[in-house]
């Protein structure tokens, strides 16, 4: 296997120890995880994108095909750039990248329901008021540019959760609907640029007199709501700069071509966690038909992008995630669709911490039941946290509450990690 | 219920003379079983076999007659579309794979006497022309190509659907193509010149779902009249969530001299899709469809030049709807998915049949007293379109034949 030379064993070894240090010193608990720590990142700071395929990717159409057998659909499987590994012949460019990503085919979460799956693959948790992935990796990684929003969502649909669970707002997810600048970013026509930063100016003033006499995280996330606006409005242009034609050429014009180059932006503006959701996956009807018009739009962009963000040495320092809520049953249904089906499906996973050109876990022959390496959305996080350098055995101190950051009763893909 | 005896109760209907069409007597008289859904079904010209396709690797022969199953090996992914030679000597098969394949029909075991790689990706249909000199195929590299049936040889390509499309069509003359696309656009194409000839925009075929951001349409199946004056393609319209099948069926029927679509095909309150259609020489239209909940139906539509009065009187005066925009929005998209009737096109079916379980496939015999529909619960259904015929000498024949 190739391993990922960006995320070095010193990296964490400086960076827990210091942990440690932190640790001991802001609370006397063993394992507390302060938000200072991130300076540590600084020049190397750890990044995540994430590609949701909102719906449920079928496995069989994508990362674990079975081609010929029972229920294995119509398509074949092709061979990728790791010799042994063949994924879905819907994937041909992705397959050209396959030695930039590992893929995870033992997936079980017990559960076919699109919001609990989706959850569990985003916290690590299968219930409770707990923090995305990109939220914690927002709390807890430094950001380059904190002009940006640590945790940015692109999508061209609402759906909303609460990402930030038990932690402070500003690390939930900042959502862009598409290659727009969010509304509300200019000043209203009466309001001249003096007039704006002297009421702010004022407001700063009132928040400091009332934060003397309160929590002070509480005035902390309005504070820093207030500060993320400002800057935001300074750097608009960010969001609505025309993209570059040849890069258009090279991802594509549709919506998600789009968003991915945001995104790549966004990731080398300095966000910390950056998500694009691909829609439409949930093919109770026409499976066939459905996956090939949608991983047709989502396989040479995706490509394009994880190969930009090799060239420009970003996977040395970014997480690259490729997953969804679920997959999607083995049964072929009567309108050619597939249902719900999280006991036994995939995810690819690349970059930062991530042993690239891999295979974890197995299917059975018909795909109905996981064979080997059984994992869940709880070893899952912790692997995502760990490959970023963020150490899920740790605790949040949520003022004076110790929660662990992950699951204690789940341990991280260790085969997955470099 | 054995192939066998599903043969007898066939041959027990056999009719000496042809019966009179009466749809309301319309019956179920045999079956063939297999043990995966069915993708479409064609029956040999001379009568003797059905072709079937089904959720595997393989083509299938059903003998009409004894109920005899051969299962023909080459593809390496599912059958989508059969067609047979005019003389009923060869078969052609188009699958999931890109390939199309050459079959001799009753060659007792019949190999692949030919297998060509026609498209990259799925090769979505295959027709045969009247002459039987060429094949037509088009597939998932947007491509329409036209082969020479003797060598397996391309003697033309055709490139201008933007989006996959899903079949194609010989117009009877021979001298022209048809194709349509994803996006409902049906393209002709001049043999000769090798060039496209117009694009017919069929938007109400097509529909954009707004939930899910992906868009559904395309022809199903495609048919032209005998003289080749009326084209109908069968497929969905109305899409409010195709993700989970909830779309109408319907069945459009283009005039082939003015390019003009003349009527919308609906089927009330159905929902799902239009598999199959066939036009009957008694003057109405076949469709047959699957529903989003597992049932299906055929539909009996009139020919425009056969509607009663009535029918026509029910039209409106209102004017076809213009056609769609070059660059549509969102908003228009979602306008375009929408309910979209339209009193001047649309009719109803003067008759339908309900069926237990989804058509995915539709052919008719050559006497049109008969029609084949492969269904989603791996059988094979034939459907007798006359009261049920009295046993004749040739059925004790056929019986004798299944029971060896």
């Amino acid at each position: 296997m190739k391993r990922n030379v960006g995320c070095n064993i010193l990296d964490h070894t400086v960076s827990r120890r210091n942990f440690m240090l932190g640790a001991t010193t802001a609370a006397g608990f063993g394992g507390l995880l302060p938000s200072t720590w991130a300076k540590d990142l600084e020049g190397n700071q750890k990044q995540i994108l994430q590609v949701y395929l909102q719906g449920g990717v079928s496995q069989l159409e994508s990362w674990d095909p079975k081609p010929g057998t029972e229920l294995g659909g119509p398509f074949r499987a092709i061979p990728t750039s790791v010799p042994g590994i063949h994924i879905s012949e819907l994937l041909p460019h992705t397959a050209k990248m396959m030695h930039l990503l590992s893929i995870v085919r033992s997936i079980n979460l017990k559960t076919d329901d699109h919001t609990q799956g989706r959850l569990f693959m985003e916290k690590g948790r299968n219930n409770g008021a707990y923090p995305f992935v990109g939220a914690v990796a927002a709390k807890y990684l430094n950001s380059r540019d904190p002009s940006l929003p640590g945790y940015i969502h692109i999508s061209t649909r609402g759906i909303i959760d609460d990402t930030a669970g038990f932690l402070e707002p500003q690390y939930a997810q900042f959502k862009l609907e598409g290659v727009k600048a969010p509304e509300n970013l200019d000043l209203p026509k009466n309001i001249s640029k003096k007039l704006y930063l002297a009421r702010n100016d004022l407001r700063t003033r009132l928040d400091q007199q009332f934060a003397a006499r309160r929590r002070k995280s509480y005035i902390d996330a309005l504070g820093s709501s207030f500060n993320q606006a400002s800057k935001l409005m300074e750097r608009k242009g960010i969001f609505e700069a025309e993209q570059d034609p040849k890069d258009l050429e090279r991802y594509g014009t549709h919506d998600f071509a789009r968003n991915c180059i945001l995104g790549r932006t966004l990731l080398e503006r300095g966000a910390t966690c950056v998500k694009v959701t691909h829609h439409g996956y949930d093919s109770h009807a026409e499976n066939f038909n459905f996956h090939l018009e949608q991983l047709g739009e989502f396989d040479k962009t995706f490509a394009t992008l994880l190969g930009d963000l090799e060239d420009r040495g970003m996977l040395e320092h970014t997480l690259v995630m490729i997953y969804s809520e679920f997959g999607r049953t083995p049964k072929i249904n009567h309108r050619y669709g597939r249902d719900h089906w999280g006991s036994a499906w995939s995810i690819a996973l690349g970059g930062c911490g991530i042993q690239t050109g891999g295979v974890v876990g197995k299917t059975n022959d018909k795909g109905t039941e996981v064979s080997d390496r059984e994992v869940h959305g709880g070893h899952l996080f912790q692997t995502y946290l760990k490959a970023i350098g963020i150490d899920p055995t740790k605790n949040h101190d949520i003022t004076g509450r110790v929660i662990p950051i992950g699951d204690p009763a789940v341990e991280p893909v260790d085969e997955l990690l470099t | 219920m054995s192939n066998q005896e599903a043969a007898k109760d066939t041959a027990t209907e056999t009719p000496t003379s042809k019966l009179e069409i009466d749809l309301k007597q319309t019956h179920q008289i045999a079956e063939y079983k297999h043990d995966r859904a069915l993708t479409t079904c064609q029956l040999d010209p001379q009568g003797r076999f059905l072709f079937t396709g089904a959720e595997d690797l393989h083509l299938y022969r059903w003998n009409l007659e004894s109920g005899e199953k051969t299962q023909l090996t080459g593809h390496r992914s599912w059958v989508r579309s059969i067609r047979f030679s005019p003389d009923g000597q060869w078969c052609f098969s188009a699958a999931w794979d890109g390939q199309v394949g050459w079959w001799r029909t009753a060659e007792e075991t019949p190999q692949s006497a030919r297998m060509i790689e026609a498209h990259h990706g799925s090769a979505r249909w295959v027709d045969v022309s009247p002459c039987g000199k060429l094949l037509a195929t088009c597939g998932n590299d947007k491509l329409v190509c036209v082969w020479n049936v003797e060598d397996g040889k391309q003697v033309a390509q055709f490139s201008g659907h933007q989006t996959h499309p899903y079949a194609v069509k010989f117009h009877p003359s021979e001298k022209q193509l048809v194709s349509q696309d994803l996006m409902g656009n049906i393209k002709i194409w001049d043999l000769a010149k090798g060039q496209e000839v117009c694009t017919i925009e069929a938007p109400v075929m097509t529909g954009y779902d707004t939930k899910f951001a992906a868009d559904m349409g395309g022809a199903r199946d495609m048919q032209f009249l005998d003289d080749g004056s009326l084209l109908a393609s069968a497929g969905i319209t109305r899409v409010v969530n195709s993700f989970a099948g909830q779309q109408d069926p319907l069945v459009v029927l283009v005039d082939w001299k003015t390019r003009q679509i003349i009527r919308h095909l609906r089927t009330g309150d159905f929902r799902g899709i239009a598999w199959g259609v066939r036009f009957h020489p008694d003057g109405f239209v076949i469709g047959a469809g699957a529903n989003q909940g597992g049932s299906g139906a055929l539909w009996f539509w009139h020919m425009p030049d056969k509607e009663p009065p009535a029918e026509k009187q029910a039209a409106s005066a209102e004017k076809p709807k213009a056609e769609k925009p070059k660059e549509e929005t969102d908003k228009e998209k979602a306008a375009r998915s929408g309910p979209g009737e339209n009193p001047e096109l649309d009719r109803q079916p003067f008759h339908t049949f309900k069926l237990g379980k989804c058509a995915r496939g539709l052919d008719m015999t050559a006497d049109a007293q008969r029609l084949a529909v492969a269904h989603s619960d791996g059988f094979a259904r034939i459907y007798q379109l006359t009261k049920a015929a009295e046993k004749e000498p040739a059925a004790a024949g056929a019986e004798k034949k299944a029971d060896s």
